[in-house]
């Protein structure tokens, strides 16, 4: 009995109203409390149980909330709520499915960059619960390896590290909102303002949106698709795409601006250590 | 000396707002309460924000997630990571609500509300041991506040939490300002509430605000404690004396200087209570 009445209570919180059929069917059960009509303590738990969906996307979307609007944002944490209902216990995670959900609402056309700056958010709160990355390896080394067996190996990213691009200039847009809600007033959405190529990611105790240019941004994309280190020097290969193995060995001077640039990310912090490809067999150590 | 025994007066929730007066160096504060949800799913910062906390104070744990009331099955992957927090952080206890938060693999994120029946009862007790049994140590259950009365209830809210305690063998939190939500919504008093609980498992209250809503009270725990609830815990801290108190405060959090001020006002309450039971035992002797 307890699991039927747990089960079409679930049903009735999402419900708007007592007219919902969980919400009718649930009534019966209930008595009032005091003056407080049986329909009017379930409406508490409507309220209660959107509100806290609601409050958990406000606090990982604020700039999505603050272009959008408190009804229209609200009605956004309820379509979101009821297309993915939440299925485990951290609210953290009720945003997940945010940015991939505002492209299907109709309502939110008028904001054509909306998916991308929420994309750009949640990007900023996982940084945050990331763990930190391993101790970074001996740069030497790794480039030794890669240029030994680039087959073989693959870039580690920062845990924390995610790329995040889009045509809107979502990075103005954002910051526009984190210095004052004014600003973007100020900012001519129509000029002719940057496309963003993105890297959030964290740094101890410092969380970074870093803008890169398409060469670095290829780079990465490759890393974060897990591709082994040979598919980096592709990239920086002179134009026959044959085999980098042997054209490292025939001129590995060809790969030194891929090297420079493999560097830079280690500098950067970007590349924190080299693992081998699954599935080849190769060195095992986490250099 | 065991963890529990520094755990003594009034503590503080732990809120991401007060990181900086709370965590750049130690306040006079005795110890906080840790929500360990916003801490078990994640790594980063927020962790390294507890490590320092306890680094800096005793803590115990409180957790809004298990729902202990469910039909659902538990969840062990929550359950593991509450223990692996709990064995990075060394809780002096850890505290969960009587209510539920998901049924049908569906979550609500919020405290709902139990009948108050035999077959509740069972649910609620045997997750309470389960729970036990793999934290490998015993929990404490708060009252929580409820805004629906079900037809199928067949016990008051004291029975049912007295009945839970008995057959899970767990501990209690009480939490006064719900007490006295419960007890103005539910029509019944909170005196009589007090005298069936077993007070012998009470080791920490929650003090906290509500909205006064006319017809009804919501505890929303985003304003000051009211001037019924401070009336309540002076009676429920003369019965239980010295039980560690938390202030609670999530919504719309103040600066810290006022809930500073609600700890001290609380732990004026708390002493004095004290020495009156000191007091009395001296006569008596
Ligand atoms: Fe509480």
């Amino acid at each position: 009995m307890l699991r039927e009445l747990q089960l079409e209570l679930g049903r009735a919180f999402h419900e708007a109203g007592a007219a919902g059929p969980a919400a009718s069917s649930v009534l019966g059960q209930l008595c009032g409390l005091g003056e407080v009509a049986p329909a009017q303590t379930l409406a508490i738990y409507q309220g209660s149980v959107a509100h806290a969906v609601e409050k958990a996307l406000r606090d990982i979307f604020p700039v999505c909330a603050a272009l959008l609007g408190g009804d229209c944002f609200r009605a956004l944490a309820r379509e979101s709520a009821r297309r993915h209902p939440s299925t485990g216990p951290d609210l953290a995670r009720v945003g997940d499915s945010l940015p991939a959900l505002v492209p299907l609402l109709s309502f939110l056309d008028a904001v054509p960059y909306l998916a991308d700056v929420a994309s750009l958010e949640l990007a900023w709160h996982r940084a945050w619960t990331q763990p930190d990355p391993p101790t970074a390896g001996d740069p030497a080394r790794i480039a030794e390896a890669v240029s030994a067996e680039p087959h073989r190996h693959r870039f580690l990213l920062p845990p924390s590290l995610q790329l995040v691009a889009s045509e809107h200039p979502i990075l103005e847009i954002w910051q526009a909102h984190q210095e004052d809600c004014e600003a973007l007033d100020a900012l001519d959405l129509g000029a002719d303002l940057p496309a963003s190529q993105l890297v959030v990611w964290r740094r101890d105790a410092e969380l970074r949106i870093d803008r890169v240019d398409t060469g670095l941004w290829l780079l990465l994309e490759s890393i974060a698709r897990g591709e082994p280190a040979s598919a980096l020097l592709e990239l920086y290969a002179p134009e026959s795409r044959n085999d980098v193995d042997e054209l490292l060995q025939q001129d590995p001077d060809d790969f030194a601006p891929a090297l420079e640039a493999i560097r830079s990310l280690f500098e950067r912090g970007w590349i924190v250590g080299l693992e081998p490809v699954p599935g080849r067999a190769g060195r095992s150590d986490q250099t | 000396m065991s963890a529990s025994t520094c755990i003594e007066g009034v503590g503080l929730g732990l809120r991401s707002q007060h990181y900086e007066e709370l965590l750049s160096s130690r306040r006079d504060v005795p110890w906080l309460e840790v929500l360990a949800d916003n801490y078990a799913h994640g790594d980063g910062l927020p962790l390294r924000h507890l490590d320092r906390a306890r680094a800096l104070y005793p803590v115990v744990f409180h957790g809004v997630g298990m729902s202990l009331g469910s039909t659902d099955p538990l969840d062990g992957d929550y359950v593991a990571a509450i223990r692996r927090l709990a064995r990075r952080i060394e809780p002096a206890w850890i505290s969960e609500h009587l209510a539920w938060v998901s049924a049908g693999g569906r979550h609500h994120h919020e405290l709902l509300p139990l009948p108050f029946c035999e077959e509740a009862v069972g649910t609620v007790a045997a997750h309470v041991r389960e729970v036990q049994d793999r934290l490998g140590q015993r929990i404490l259950v708060e009252n929580a506040a409820g805004y629906l009365r079900f037809a199928c209830s067949r016990m008051s809210e004291a029975e049912f939490i007295a009945a839970v305690v008995a057959e899970a063998d767990c501990d209690l939190l009480l939490d006064v300002s719900n007490l006295h939500v419960n007890a103005r919504n539910h029509g019944y008093d909170p005196l009589v509430f007090l005298e069936t609980i077993p007070g012998d498992r009470v080791r920490q209250m929650h003090l906290a605000g509500y909205d006064d809503h006319g017809s009804h009270l919501i505890d929303a725990h985003g304003s000051p404690v009211s001037e019924a609830t401070w009336a309540l815990f002076i009676q429920v801290q003369g019965r239980f004396p010295g039980v560690p108190t938390c202030i609670e405060w999530d919504r719309d959090v103040p600066p810290f200087a006022v809930l500073a001020g609600e700890r001290t006002r609380a732990a004026a309450i708390v002493d004095a209570a004290v020495d009156a039971a000191q007091r009395e035992a001296c006569l008596a002797s």
